[in-house]
């Protein structure tokens, strides 16, 4: 278990002229839910895609399960991926999907598989062309998860579904692989989507990794402090401004610190998981290096 | 892997099997007939004087040959532009290769086994049609002594166009990724390096034999008598007029690239061989009474002389290049090889942009 389950350096990737991801790096331990979140455009599909070995990266370097991305077919099976929009052969029937998976993996799970769908009501001979959003999701989702992966990728896998059917998603996801020993990586630009389910959050912002860590320590280390505007110091020394923004009177300042908060004359309030994440995602970058005096990183 | 490729390959294969086996037995029923008829009436018509009425009536049984030969021609392109071109593009297209290469199935493996079925399949498809339009067709090629005039679609070579094309079209979709374009890609593709192969290549595959002959004018009166080659059925390349200094003169077996022939007489008799030079003596109007068209034996005789002694004076050539029908077969395989090594090489590129170079 000592393998990561992600490990990125460097990486980055080009179309054309424009960077969809740019020096990205991360450590990724497994057996964590992976939340990667982020704008449209961010990137996220791109590094999802690059994980699976869909794409290759135009520099640096990606690993995944300690392994080159789609090396070989016993790498490829263990990574099951769920793309945006779940590609699905539209004129295959669900059965055919199935069949598919059967012949194309050396370890499939058939039975779980076939569970799975008569647990989800869907009828075998459908075309998989003719099935709502919600169904291509699961039966993406299932025959992805038939190959009995150590690492399962999903790409976007809720933007398409309303709101009932993305609760039953995620949840029928997290019921199947608990106690499973599986890791998961999922994105989506929606953190509410993420957050009853994940345990570890990478923000994705212009090509960018903005942070990544467990979601317990992202929302400790992070706080808000609220402090008159025309205070003779524009930032506390000793912590990282993420976001800053002004009122007529106030100055409300999101920071990263490792350490206790204690700021004379100003208040502090602990933050939400979706207040760090607006924090990175918002005009955080901007004004951080709009701000009077540079703030330094905490030691 | 292998059962996918079947699954993409079931229903197109099914129908053109279907379609295939309905010709087959449309030309196994109408086969036999058209061979009987050949063998004993058109073989026996010239004992009979009625070979005119035979041959007519012949072709009217057989007035399916043209349309025949034309599918063997068209089958091998139609499998090339609607199964090779859309083999990688409407996977790219519909998004289907993020499922498809997500398996535990590297690229590779994948796109090998699907090219190798696909190519099996279409191989498979126009062989049989060829074998049994060949078969159904050999009697009307027979009385056409026209070996070489339906070469394309005959025998092997069809089967390595489908190949070839196949190929072809799963590079171009590979590259282009969108099934249509690539579909108009294939077809604009395979048109244009058949017609290379055709016009620069498959002409000088095999050295032609030559056969020549002392340039003889043309009788005055009567059928032309071109030097013919020893079998009706050989491939003429091309039937050549030579000068002494190697300068060809003419084609088709006369002066000029349209192979005519004629003088300029003035009313002296002095004369012009047209295109070549002044004759050395005056070409003479015949004695008697003359009607335009209607020499008299003896007329033309004296006419045919005069116009003979000019023509060798100039001492001229006539060259004929013919492939045999002994080349026939070493040409067939030939072609065949050309485009089979074409096959190859086009679906090891395919492989190979597909591995390195995609999405």
């Amino acid at each position: 278990m000592t393998e990561l389950a992600l490990r990125a350096e460097g990486l980055g990737k080009r179309y054309r002229r424009h960077w969809a991801l740019e020096s990205c790096d991360l450590h990724v331990p497994r057996g964590h839910v992976v939340g990667l979140v982020g704008p449209n455009g961010a990137g996220k599909s791109t590094l999802l895609q690059l994980a699976a070995g869909l794409l290759e990266p135009t520099a640096g370097s990606i690993e995944v399960l300690g392994a080159h991305p789609a090396c070989d077919s016993a790498q490829l099976g263990r990574v099951g991926f769920v793309a945006q929009d779940a590609s699905l052969y539209a004129w295959l029937s669900v059965e055919d999907h199935l069949r598919l998976g059967a012949h194309c993996n050396a370890s499939w799970d058939a039975a779980a598989a076939h569970a799975r769908l008569a647990e989800l009501g869907l009828s075998p001979r459908h075309r998989a062309g003719r099935l709502s959003g919600g169904q291509r999701a699961q039966l993406s989702l299932t025959i992805a998860l038939a190959k009995r992966p150590d690492l399962l990728l999903l790409d976007e896998p809720v933007a398409s579904l309303d709101p009932l059917a993305r609760r039953e998603f995620l949840g029928l996801l997290m019921s199947t692989v608990a106690g499973a020993d599986v890791s998961i990586v999922l994105s989506s630009h929606l953190v509410s989507d993420l957050e009853r389910v994940c345990d570890y959050l990478v923000v994705l912002v212009d090509s960018h990794v903005r942070v990544a860590g467990e979601i317990e320590d992202l929302v400790a280390g992070h706080h808000r402090l609220i402090g008159p505007r025309q205070s003779g110091h524009a930032a506390p020394a000793n912590q990282t401004v993420i976001a800053a923004s002004e009122t007529d009177r106030q100055r409300v300042l999101v920071v990263r610190s490792d350490g206790p908060v204690v700021e004379p004359g100003w208040e502090i309030e602990s933050v939400s998981l979706e207040d760090v994440v607006l924090a990175y995602m918002g005009q955080g970058a901007v004004l951080q290096s709009s701000l009077p005096s540079t703030p330094t990183a905490a030691p | 892997m292998t059962w996918l490729a079947w699954r993409q390959l079931r229903t197109q294969t099914l129908v053109a099997a279907a379609l295939l086996a309905a010709l087959a037995i449309l030309l196994v029923l109408t086969g036999p007939n058209l061979r009987h008829y050949a063998d004993t009436v058109v073989n026996t018509c010239t004992a009979r004087h009625d070979c005119i009425a035979v041959t007519a009536n012949f072709h009217k049984l057989a007035h399916l040959a043209n349309p025949i030969s034309l599918l063997v021609i068209v089958v091998p392109i139609l499998l090339g532009v609607f199964w090779g071109a859309p083999l990688v593009a409407r996977e790219l297209e519909a998004g289907t290769y993020r499922l498809a290469w997500t398996q535990s199935v590297t690229r590779v493996r994948w796109i090998l086994v699907r090219l190798v079925a696909v190519t099996l399949v279409a191989v498979a498809i126009t062989g049989l049609l060829s074998l049994v339009v060949t078969w159904w067709q050999s009697p009307v090629d027979r009385l056409n002594a026209g070996l070489f005039n339906s070469f394309e679609a005959r025998d092997v070579v069809p089967v390595a166009y489908v190949a070839f094309c196949v190929a072809l079209g799963a590079l171009i979709g590979a590259l282009v990724r969108r099934t249509i374009a690539a579909m108009a890609a294939t077809l604009g593709c395979f048109v244009l390096v058949r017609y290379v192969v055709q016009q620069y290549v498959y002409p000088n595959l095999l050295a032609p034999l030559q056969l020549t002959r002392h340039f003889r004018a043309p009788p005055v009166n009567g059928n032309n008598s071109l030097i013919k080659p020893p079998n009706p059925a050989d491939w003429v390349q091309s039937d050549q007029v030579i000068a002494p200094s190697g300068k060809v003169l003419g084609q088709y077996g006369g002066i000029g690239p349209h192979g005519t022939f004629g003088f300029n007489v003035s009313n002296n008799g002095s004369a012009v061989f047209r295109g070549v030079g002044r004759c050395p003596n005056r070409i003479a109007t015949p004695p008697g009474h003359i009607r335009p068209q209607h020499l008299t034996p003896a007329q033309a005789h004296f006419l045919q002389a005069e116009i003979q002694r000019c023509v060798d004076s100039f001492h001229l050539r006539e060259v004929l290049t013919y492939q045999p029908t002994s080349h026939y077969w070493p040409l067939q395989w030939s072609e065949a090889g050309i485009f089979g090594a074409l096959a190859v090489a086009l679906s090891a590129a395919c492989i190979w942009w597909v591995r390195r170079r995609l999405p």
